[in-house]
């Protein structure tokens, strides 16, 4: 497992722990989604793309990760403290720290 | 009764577009939903468009088994053009179309929410009243801009026997609160515009859904 690879179970798991969040979408284009779904088909398995996405720019890190959030509680509230969540984990996780944490509510409720 | 099919005319986009749908048809999602979602298919469960318009197909799926349960109290059953007309709008609103900013007092945030994601939860609570169906669902302005005032349309059916007037404001009422709970949006109004009067899920006069 790559450094990445292990930073990105790592936040997916802290994401996941969050009450309110329902899903964690994989992060890909539709065009990419289709495109999985052809190749899928062809040899007969399913592509799973990274759940979350941490790139290095020439800027620094960013993070970028799509949720379902429950209804129960506010959207922009979970969303807020979802992105404070990812800063502390990479923070305890001594990496640089990102210049950029996207999160995305892709569907409520 | 009004034309059953002028208000949930798909309009001019095309609805049945895969691409409104991560690569699923809503025709896909529908038969997904009879199979009862098994065996799990991993390219819906995890699209949030697909997501969406499942969860508003189980709504519309619910609601017409209750017209047919009161078919018998003399009541004409809806059109599959009038069904058929809501599938393609739900098709059309679960893509996820604009980014709205989410706001937050650190640099490194970039914060949003779909549009998509905002047009489920709009239509989901003005289903929630049981005496309407929401048929289509528009967000006007600039959304992706804080503090722009934006607008929002939403088509629906009443039961008949129901107050009308009543029904748009519950309605209204409805989907002002979830805007204010889960976004930042500047709602400027919200119109509820009745399209049609059909069948009922409730006891006229209750705004108690049957059994």
């Amino acid at each position: 497992m790559t450094a990445t690879a292990t930073l990105q179970a790592r936040l997916a798991t802290v994401i996941l722990a969050d009450p309110d969040v329902r899903i964690i979408y994989p992060t890909q284009s539709t065009l990419r989604a289709i495109g999985d779904r052809i190749a899928g088909a062809v040899n007969d398995r399913e592509f799973q793309s990274p759940i979350l996405t941490i790139a290095e720019t020439s800027e620094g890190t960013t993070v970028s990760v799509s949720i379902g959030v429950r209804a129960e509680r506010a959207a922009t509230t979970v969303c807020r403290r979802l992105h404070d969540r990812i800063a502390d984990e990479m923070a305890t996780a001594t990496v640089a720290l990102p210049v950029s944490i996207a999160v995305k509510v892709a569907s409520i409720g | 009764m009004t034309d059953p099919q002028s208000p949930y005319d798909s309009g001019t986009t095309d609805a049945l577009d895969p691409a409104n749908l991560d690569g699923h048809t809503i025709e896909e999602l529908s038969a997904y939903l009879d199979a009862e979602r098994t065996p799990t298919n991993f390219s819906i469960e995890s699209s949030p468009g697909c997501q969406i318009a499942l969860t508003a197909l189980g709504r519309l799926r619910e609601l017409t088994a209750h017209t047919l349960e009161a078919q018998a109290a003399t009541e004409p059953a809806p059109p599959d053009s009038w069904v058929r007309g809501i599938m393609d709008r739900i098709a059309l609103e679960a893509r996820a179309g604009r980014d709205i900013p989410i706001t937050h007092t650190a640099r490194t945030a970039h914060l949003t929410m779909t549009e998509g994601a905002v047009r489920g939860m709009i239509r989901a609570a003005g289903d929630s009243i049981s005496e309407v169906i929401v048929g289509r669902c528009q967000i006007d302005g600039d959304v992706t801009a804080i503090g722009e005032p934006v607008t929002i349309t939403v088509d629906v059916s009443v039961a008949w026997g129901e107050s009308i007037p009543l029904a748009a404001d519950r309605a209204r009422e409805a989907i002002h609160g979830q805007l204010a709970k889960h976004t930042e949006l500047n709602i400027a109004a919200i119109h509820v515009m009745v399209q049609d009067v059909r069948f009922s899920r409730t006891a006229p006069g209750t705004g108690v859904a049957q059994p």
